[in-house]
């Protein structure tokens, strides 16, 4: 499991130490097109997990969690 | 995008120009980078379909409205209609499992028998929330408040955000805190317990190139009270007796997740989203989750996605496929057992603006239609108590209608 999320870390820090060059607000255009924005439509993100909560014991704990057992 | 001009244009900087131009456009919709979030209403009618003959429609309507430069307020209302919502037992703790009744709706509709009771609404639940953001310079605050209640659950919910944007708006850091107040009384028990989560979350994101945006989430979970699902019983045999018991959980669980998400602009038409999460509780599961995501522009106006979803998880220390005797934490419960699941997802986004002939709703460029389709399977590696079935197999919907203003 540590190393699982060492792993992790380490490949967001040399993602990150990468993106130290900054990317100027005109060199954006193509990041502001609709289908490269993460997660671009929260509600169905949400109706999304509705569903898996109820499936998954590891699904949820996202915080948004509210309402009550569901779906057995 | 327009060639950069390479001198200045009646002394005014090219860079306030541009980023004039381009504020809207891109600095109100730019992946993580969004501010206020825009004027719309959203209406969707999804559905979910199992082979354990579990049915769920879920309309919702939200309504998100600017109400002045630097602050917007949202309200949703969604209510999910459930068939089959639990398996339900119409006795107390301990009883016969020949008499166990599969359904017992809170009209006091039952099927007895074993066997699943004809398709309706066995269950609604409702969900009310209203929530405001605030601009404070770079940085964003945001509070909802959520009640949901049904006839043997309601939960409160609080949830705060502050995000911070830095780095030339290449970077953003988000901490939020969840607090929820859950109550529980089911129908066949005549207690009321609480149930208490708090969620602590923290997530960074970087544009870390053109084409490449960087996604970390983690979050830290802590729930105690009542953590059992009170319809998923026990059986335990006992002197040639088959005897059903309440399950017993433990009262605490903490949860915690990290996840990191990629989106990557593969060309002019498409883009690809690659991302994995791990998990791990006090209750000794642990869980990795893959997905990738491809999506790709058929026409100007229609995009279609296309995914992939694997989770691979371990079962809770407390988890038996057979009880021989009581013990002090037992469950049947599924979803707390070791498996894996898949699923595909497909996606079908149609935006107006073009005025179409054969299709006349597409004309308002402020509307987008959404359709997801999704089918999943579910594998544990023991039986459910209940029906005997190590697979389980879904299909859900959505179906929803954008439109900006």
């Amino acid at each position: 499991m540590i190393t699982k999320i060492r792993i992790l870390l380490l490949l967001a820090a040399s993602l990150l130490l990468y993106g130290c060059a900054t990317v100027k607000p005109w060199e954006k255009e193509s990041l502001s097109d609709p289908i490269m924005i993460i997660d671009e439509n929260p509600i169905n993100i949400g109706i999304k997990e509705h569903f898996l909560d109820y499936r998954e014991g590891v699904e949820g704990a996202t915080g948004a969690e509210s309402g009550g057992c569901g779906c057995g | 995008m327009p060639p950069v001009p390479k001198a200045e244009v009646a002394g005014v900087d090219k860079k306030i120009i541009l980023f004039i131009l381009f504020f809207f456009n891109i600095y109100n919709t730019l992946g993580f980078a969004q501010l206020l979030p825009a004027n719309e209403t959203q209406v969707n009618f999804s559905g979910y379909f199992d082979s354990f003959n579990v049915s769920v429609i879920y309309p919702s309507i939200a309504i998100t409205k600017q109400v002045s430069e630097s602050t917007s307020i949202n309200v949703r209302y969604l209510v999910d209609m459930i068939t089959a919502a639990s398996i339900r037992s119409s006795s107390p703790s301990s009883t016969s499992l020949k008499k166990v009744d599969v359904v017992t709706s809170a009209s006091g509709r039952t099927t007895s028998g074993g066997g699943y009771s004809q398709p309706a609404f066995d269950e609604v639940r409702h969900e009310f929330n209203i929530g405001a953001a605030h601009l404070f310079g770079s940085g964003i605050l945001s509070a909802d408040v959520i009640y949901s209640t049904e006839s043997d659950y309601t939960s409160s919910t609080l949830i705060g955000n502050f995000t911070q944007f830095f780095a030339e708006n290449n970077a953003s850091l988000q901490l939020g805190i969840v607090r929820s107040w859950d109550k529980v009384f089911p129908k066949t028990k005549n207690w009321k317990k609480d149930k208490n989560v708090t969620t602590l979350n923290a997530n960074f994101s970087q544009i870390i190139s053109k084409r490449l945006i960087l996604q970390l989430l983690s979050t830290y979970t802590d729930n105690n009270g009542l953590l059992s699902d009170n319809y998923q019983l026990v059986p335990i045999s006992i002197n040639g007796t088959d005897s059903l018991f309440d399950p017993i959980h433990p009262n605490l669980r903490i949860r915690r997740a990290a996840a990191l998400a990629l989106k990557y602009r593969l060309s002019d038409k498409s883009s690809l989203q690659l991302g994995y999460r791990f998990y791990w509780d006090s209750w000794d599961i642990n869980a990795s989750t893959y997905s990738a995501n491809y999506e790709r522009y058929l026409s100007k106006h229609v995009i279609m996605g296309a995914g992939w979803r694997s989770n691979f998880q371990t079962q809770a220390f407390f988890f038996k496929p057979v009880y021989l005797v009581p013990e002090q934490f037992m469950t049947t419960d599924i979803k707390l057992d070791a498996g894996y699941s898949n699923e595909l997802q497909l996606k079908l986004i149609l935006t107006g603006g073009d005025r179409q002939e054969y299709l006349p709703f597409l004309e308002d460029d402020r509307v987008e239609y959404i359709i997801n389709l999704n089918f999943y399977s579910r594998h544990t590696d023991s039986p459910y108590w209940f029906n005997h079935k190590n697979n389980l197999f879904a299909t859900d919907f959505n179906i929803g209608i954008r439109y900006r203003y």
